[in-house]
């Protein structure tokens, strides 16, 4: 019923309740996970009834970013994701008030792998892993835009881009109007970026589950490919498309720019695999236009990481100087629309 | 030669020490990701420090502003233009062919501050391989 060490008990006053919901647990070890700039995350690992047992644990941290899920939002979205095949570590329990009052924390199966997206991409023990993802992480996208919102009637997210009806487009839109507008400086051309994109919108379509941050750094990895999907708290209603574009962000390809798909392979081979998979046509435009979108959010998303620090809601280095890179999100902006969809 | 190094001179060395020298006696991962981003910001402020008043100058230009004479009101002048630029955009009335010309130029601006930052971000169009 206790952790064994008064030590860890010291240090994580939590412990004591975390082992009573996991029954007749004593719990040997708590390590912080890297990762996860809007949670703490942690491994667990103890015994229950004498077998050995490993969780992660995740919860809410002290500030978050505009559209991002609390845990009880995002345990919904990954029981759909779970319900759907999709390889996700699924939740075993869910306690309120576990690290602070107001902090939902989820525990959660544990996988093996490598996250590090580019321990992912260069690691020479990962050459198979990397042959077989494409293919692999094209399935599970398929499967995850397999979840209608008639199949997940309790995932129902307050974020103002989530959409259960036909039009993904305007939500997202007027999300990224709203990303900007609380920014403290103006932007030109994140917001040359956005005129174009309301210029240019594509065509209706059925929103479909989407995760919402399928991207390299978010894909658990051994040496045969992909273990799990982490990562569900940008997880909406809306177009699958959306995921496919978010994928080929460029600052998800860690230096292999020529292979716009998370570094791993061209955007077509990975168009073509998602279609083989079952996932229906994809149409390049469509796509070019959410990675537009999909960079001015990342810029935004980077703007308001600093502003987390700057307002005192954090006080970590990494979110602080992250909004120096918002030039880097505003130039491939600027470039994919003066390339156009390839 | 100068008898006294500047600023940009000793941010980039204190950098370069930084991610050569105390980094070897960093054994814990997340100790080393942070140092690595410290050692990576000064670079840039160094760079900044450099050439970031031309690129004001030029970032100026580029939005049809006034460059002012005095570096110091620099700062000042680039927030102005870029508020005015923003409402510019945002202005139904303002056409295609103005707003492409203006594409253009940011182009060159963002590629240029990114560049700040990350001295092997490549600003080349055609980054992808093709179909």
């Amino acid at each position: 019923m206790h952790p064994s060490s008064t030590d860890l008990l010291t240090e994580f006053p939590w412990l004591g309740r975390l082992a009573d919901t996991l029954g007749d647990a004593t719990i040997t070890a708590v390590s912080p996970l890297a990762g996860g700039a809007c949670q703490d995350n942690f491994r667990i690992d103890g015994t229950s009834g004498g077998v050995p047992f490993r969780y992660a644990l995740r919860s809410d941290a002290r500030s978050s970013l505009p559209g991002s899920l609390d845990r009880a939002a995002e345990a919904q979205a990954i029981r759909a994701a779970v319900a759907a095949d999709v390889p996700t570590p699924g939740v075993c329990h869910e306690l309120a008030d576990l690290l602070r009052e107001g902090a939902t924390a989820t525990v959660l199966e544990w996988r093996d792998g490598v996250a590090i997206a580019a321990k992912v991409l260069k690691d020479p023990r990962l050459a198979a892993a990397r042959e077989a993802l494409p293919g692999q992480l094209a399935a599970a996208l398929v499967r995850i835009h397999s979840v209608g919102p008639d199949r997940a009637l309790s995932f129902r997210p307050s974020t103002p881009w989530s959409s259960t009806g036909e039009d993904a487009v305007e939500p997202a839109l007027a999300f990224t109007r709203w990303n900007l507008d609380t920014l403290p400086d103006p932007y030109p051309s994140l917001e040359l970026a956005l005129r174009w994109l309301s210029e240019h919108r594509p065509a209706p379509r059925p929103a479909r589950l989407v995760h919402g941050d399928f991207r390299m750094g978010n894909f658990l990895v051994g040496p045969a490919g992909l273990t799990a999907v982490l990562d569900w708290e940008f997880a909406h209603w809306g177009s699958p498309a959306e995921d496919l574009g978010w994928l080929c962000v460029r600052d998800w390809r860690f230096g292999r720019l020529p292979l716009a798909a998370g570094g791993l392979t061209t955007r077509h081979a990975f168009f073509d695999a998602y279609t083989a998979a079952g996932g229906g046509p994809v149409d390049p435009a469509e796509v070019h236009w959410w990675e537009i979108l999909g960079n001015l959010r990342w810029a935004a998303g980077a703007a308001h990481q600093t502003q987390r620090v700057l307002t005192g809601a954090e006080a970590d280095l990494e979110l602080l100087v992250i909004g120096r890179r918002v030039s880097e999100m505003a130039f491939e902006a600027l470039r994919l629309i003066d390339v156009g969809a390839s | 030669m100068p008898s006294t190094p500047d600023a940009p001179t000793l941010l980039a060395a204190i950098a370069r020490f930084l991610a050569a020298d105390v980094l070897q006696e960093v054994q814990d991962p997340a100790r080393r990701f942070r140092l690595r981003i410290a050692a990576h910001t000064l670079g840039g402020i160094a760079r900044e420090l450099a050439v970031g008043s031309d690129l004001a100058r030029a970032e100026l230009a580029a939005l049809g502003a006034e460059v002012p004479t005095d570096s110091a009101d620099l700062p000042t002048a680039v927030a102005a233009a870029r508020r005015a630029m923003v409402g510019r955009i945002r202005d139904p009335s303002t056409g295609a062919d103005e707003l492409g010309a203006l594409r253009k130029a940011l182009l060159d601006i963002e590629g240029a501050s990114a560049a700040l930052g990350q001295p092997r971000f490549s600003r080349d169009l055609h980054i992808e391989e093709p179909r």
